[in-house]
């Protein structure tokens, strides 16, 4: 029970919880704050930001004055964090050029590796047995606006454009990319 | 007798062959999508909306509702395997639902949701046969002022969410607060902490935010603690309530309906605080009150009756008077002007078989997913069972998609990305999450309130006194703050002391 | 660069030939709506895509962009390729954009080749029941009077009832209290709970409730009167001369789109504006098609400069801006 805050935790909890509150207040200095009676858009964050960095002092004084118990940070997953949120940001920035179906598994392949059991004999078959699965219930069932595959998959795409008329379309690809979008249907 | 005639062309509107097959499919296409990580019942219908586009109005709109609360079941389902809420009111069933998963308990606490919500659904679509006008006539009678009062009365009781230090609970809802600041001031239209991005101006999402902080911040915890080769549940304790859970989840079920049914009328988002007003409550009157938030079953029944008590009642102001109540209804109400129908107070009148026949097929709807969603609490249960490493990566190309799929736009990803990093700092200094969601939803609403009933009671506070329900509730806030801070001020003390 | 690659590309992928424009559509078209599923504007985006998707044999597929008072949609579509694939069908906000928005990455006069005007939806001046007005000359001295002391509502900065608000005041040349509110909806709500005076908001929100006498109503925005409010008086013959205020929706392409493809589009809209279901639809709505010759490239691109410099005065004397 005596462990309710543990020192060098909640100092560091304290000193973020300052911290944010200075970023919003400093952030939104230049909104009107208004009266009051009439208040403008900059009152409330500057209320809340006031309240926000008192809060983190109190946490900071209670932490410090408290007898230190534990460190309770535990180990930093850098390789999980990284990998996640590496690869959800991949994800934004590829979806559309590469289209879902691929975008998937890589994002797939990629989260997989932060737990250390990944195998790849596991991986790679959940990797494209969800990307299949996903492609066929957001683009076939619920259409949403995406391609299977993405223009960045196309030949044509990268080859210079005075080459154009004799590339080589893939026919395939291009067909099923347009048959997936075919089937968000307007009724 | 009027009503029974009409209860009676309801009944065979919504049991005609044709429109029970349509409220089949979208309490199963509503289950089946919002119970996909990510995707809450908002998605969901926007997602589907489309697809209702064909059918004639009547069915049309019974499979919407359909949609609505099989995504919203769906959604809790996610909430307690997975703690990954969907939605602002699966944030507070996830607090004990998820510590009952983790127990081992998935299946009582599914159970104890399925059949909370269908009792707590029949209960208000009675009342919604039996009162929907007068009742939308008192909803009317809400004003700025009295939602402001009630918007400070769901914050303080959003302190009762967090089980751990108080003060972190109330610093996580200031933090919720600044950030549903984020996007266009709605009086002058000033952009406040978008730094220049138009992407924010309508504020952040929701659905990013809470997958990133929920979704991706506990994949990181658990990645950390990561020791064994482990599936999530190592033993599933029984599946069915037994007769000891039963007892329990009784009063909660009934006191959650009352509260959910009340609160669902008021169209300025009464539905959204029912699910966490019942949650404080019982966390309040329970005799197992040191059980919440450890997994307390009465934590997962009051709020889901609630919830789902709220989710029926807030069609009131949406059949009666036309009145979005929710981003759901707005999405009802643009559905109901492409089949031709105009929303507002005509429709009882001028479409008898679209309003019953929508009453009646959400009391079917209910029942079908009682009876879909109890056979299938095995099978959620054993999904438990697949060893985490398989699991989480699905569940992380789920919420990328579920974030997307909001404004079809990446933007929502990158969020959800930060917010992941965000949530997970959070745990580990040892925030919890679910205070931040609601401050994140009352606070816009609160700001805009207190500035409306500002300007117009023309710069006079006096409003919020009175106004005798205003005053009411604000009396109910001051004696709610009483409560929850004494105690921990005295326990506080003596702590002090001790050492 | 990756621009031009694109375009060859497409040209390459989808026809094969130098005469590409000919054979279009021969893939599906996207209609970006700059806001959410199920919302007015969106309603008229599916109700007009129907019959175009039969006229041009392809599937015209609406996508909702939603966000920042429809720019981030507009934007969307003034930077995609100008090959007739990706559309924009937006309403008023793409004139009033150019005025409420200091800081847009694009330019509404100039990034879009119209296609043409769809439908005008009518707007009415409606308040709370017990107001003590009974006619919109006892309103106008009413607000002529009490000035500060009157509320009126509106849907949010950038609105139609946001417009129309401003043009009344700076019509009538006095200042009343604003309340703005997050979408029709709760301004509706407040409306009908007598938390404020007035609303000037379209048709579609307001006919059901004029109907059943929950609120009052005082006029239309338009020139004529309307054939489903038929009593009420327009503001141009109640003494406020000029005062029109529609929420009129348009079709653009994205500057550069060939001609031809411009004017296949023109087609099918201007078919689809004939087509019975869409006028019977929109009559439910309070609205109807505009005429054939307005649903043309040049009518709205004329359309669109005039309500750009009508509003522009309107929206810098209100000084109130968006960003």
């Amino acid at each position: 029970m005596a462990a309710m805050m543990e020192k060098p935790r909640d100092v560091v909890s304290g000193v973020v919880v300052m911290a944010i509150g200075a970023g919003f207040l400093l952030n939104g200095l230049e909104l009107e704050r208004g009266s009051s009676f009439r208040m403008g858009p900059g009152y409330f964050p500057t209320v809340l930001s006031v309240l926000m960095i008192g809060l983190g002092m109190l946490i900071t004084i209670l932490a410090i004055r408290k007898p230190a118990t534990d460190s309770g940070f535990g180990g930093l997953p850098w390789k999980g964090l990284a990998l996640i949120i590496g690869a959800t940001v991949l994800f934004g920035f590829t979806l559309r050029g590469l289209g879902l179906a691929p975008v998937l598994a890589i994002t797939v392949l990629a989260t997989a590796w932060a737990s250390r059991y990944a195998t790849l004999r596991a991986s790679v078959p959940l990797a494209l047995g969800l990307a299949a699965f996903c492609a066929f219930l957001f683009i076939k069932l619920l259409g949403l606006p995406l391609p299977l595959t993405g223009p960045w998959l196309t030949a044509s795409y990268w080859s210079p454009p005075e080459t154009t008329s004799s590339v080589t379309v893939p026919v395939e690809e291009a067909a099923t990319s347009s048959d997936a979008t075919r089937a968000v249907a307007t009724r | 007798m009027e009503l029974l005639g009409d209860l009676g062309l309801g009944f065979a509107t919504a049991l005609s062959p044709y429109n029970l097959l349509y409220c089949f499919i979208g309490v199963l296409l509503g289950t089946a999508v919002g119970v996909l990580p990510g995707l809450g019942p908002v998605a969901t219908i926007a997602m589907l909306l489309p697809i209702t586009f064909g059918l004639p109005p009547v069915s049309a709109l019974i499979m919407l509702a359909g949609i609505y609360y099989g995504a919203q079941y769906g959604g809790s389902t996610t909430a307690i395997l997975i703690n990954l809420p969907g939605e602002s009111s699966s944030v507070v069933t996830a607090i004990d639902g998820y510590q009952m998963a983790k127990q081992g308990r998935a299946g009582p606490a599914l159970a104890t949701a399925a059949l909370g919500s269908f009792f707590a659904g029949t209960v208000a679509t009675f009342l919604l046969v039996l009162a929907a006008p007068p009742l939308a006539e008192v909803a009317l009678k809400f004003g700025p002022a009295e939602y402001f009062s009630l918007m400070v009365l769901g914050l303080v009781a959003s302190v009762a969410l967090a089980s751990g230090s108080l003060l972190k609970a109330f610093t996580m809802i200031v933090l919720g607060l600044l950030l549903g600041l984020v996007g266009s001031d709605v009086e002058t239209g000033t952009q406040r902490f978008t730094f220049d991005m138009p992407e924010l101006a309508d504020g952040l999402n929701f659905v990013a935010l809470s997958m990133g902080v929920f979704g991706l911040g506990e994949i990181l915890r658990n990645l950390e603690h990561e020791h064994s080769r482990s599936v999530m549940v190592k033993h599933v304790s029984g599946l069915m309530l037994s007769k000891a859970d039963f007892k329990r989840i009784i009063g909660p079920v009934l006191r959650g309906t009352g509260l959910g049914s009340v609160l669902g009328i008021l169209p300025g988002g009464g539905a959204m605080l029912a699910s966490f007003a019942a949650y404080t409550m019982e966390k309040k009157i329970s005799p197992n009150r040191a059980q919440f938030g450890k997994g307390a079953i009465e934590g997962v029944a009051a709020p889901e009756s609630a919830n789902n008590a709220g989710a029926q009642t807030s069609f009131i102001p949406m059949l009666t008077l036309g009145i979005p109540s929710n981003p759901v209804m707005a999405l009802m109400i643009g559905a109901m002007i492409i089949q031709g129908i105009t929303p507002g107070p005509n429709v009882v009148t001028d479409e008898p078989e679209l309003f019953w026949g929508m009453i009646v097929s959400m009391w079917i709807g209910n029942l079908m997913l009682v009876l879909l969603n109890l056979p299938l609490i095995g099978l959620w249960v054993r999904m438990l069972t697949i060893p985490y490493h398989l699991l989480f990566p699905a569940i992380i190309a789920f919420c990328c998609i579920g974030a997307f799929s909001v404004n079809n736009s990446v933007f929502d990803v990158f969020i959800m990305a930060v917010f992941g990093v965000v949530g997970y700092t959070l745990i580990k200094l040892d925030f919890e999450p679910a205070p931040l969601l609601l401050g994140f939803v009352l606070g816009p609403m609160l700001e805009e309130n207190l500035r409306r009933a500002m300007l117009l009671s023309r710069g006079s506070p006096m409003v919020f006194i009175t106004h005798p329900l205003s005053l009411g509730l604000l009396l109910v806030a001051a004696a709610l703050l009483l409560i929850v801070v004494l105690p921990s001020v005295r326990s506080k003390r003596e702590e002090a002391f001790s050492e | 660069m990756r621009r031009l690659t694109l375009i060859a590309a497409a040209l390459a992928l989808f026809s094969g030939t130098a005469a590409a424009q000919s054979d279009y559509p021969t893939r599906p078209i996207t209609v970006i709506v700059p806001f959410t599923a199920g919302g007015p504007t969106d309603t008229v985006a599916r109700l007009v895509a129907e019959p175009m998707t039969r006229a041009l044999g392809q599937q015209v597929i609406i996508e909702n962009v939603g966000g920042a008072g429809g720019t981030l949609g507009a934007r969307r579509v003034a930077t995609a390729d100008p090959d007739g694939y990706t559309l924009l069908l937006h309403h008023i906000g793409q004139a009033t954009s150019a005025s409420l928005y200091r800081k847009l990455s694009y330019s509404p006069a100039k990034d879009f080749a119209g296609i043409g005007l769809i439908t005008d939806v009518p707007m009415t001046i409606i308040s709370r029941a017990d107001f003590p007005a009974t006619s919109i000359k006892e309103l106008i001295e009413t607000i002529k009077t009490k000035k500060q002391d009157i509320t009126l509502a509106n849907a949010g900065v950038g609105a139609v009832s946001h417009l129309c608000g401003m043009l009344l005041q700076s019509a009538l040349g006095v200042q009343v209290t604003t309340v703005p509110y997050k979408g029709t909806g709760p301004a509706m709500t407040d409306i009908l709970g007598s938390q404020v005076d007035i609303l000037c908001d379209q048709t579609t929100n307001t006919t059901g409730h004029i109907g059943t006498g929950k609120v009052k109503a005082f006029a239309v925005t338009t020139k004529e009167r309307l054939k489903t409010l038929p009593n009420l008086p327009t503001m141009d013959e109640s003494g406020v001369k000029g005062f029109e205020v529609v929420a009129w929706h348009g079709l653009y392409a994205p500057k550069g789109t060939p001609k031809p493809i411009v004017d296949k589009l023109a087609a099918a809209l201007q078919g689809a504006l004939k087509d019975e279901k869409v006028i019977a639809r929109l009559a439910d709505l309070g609205a109807e098609p505009v005429s054939q010759e307005a649903a043309t490239p040049a009518a709205l691109d004329k359309y669109l400069a005039d309500e750009i410099a009508k509003w522009k005065p309107v929206i810098e004397s209100a000084g109130v801006y968006a960003d």
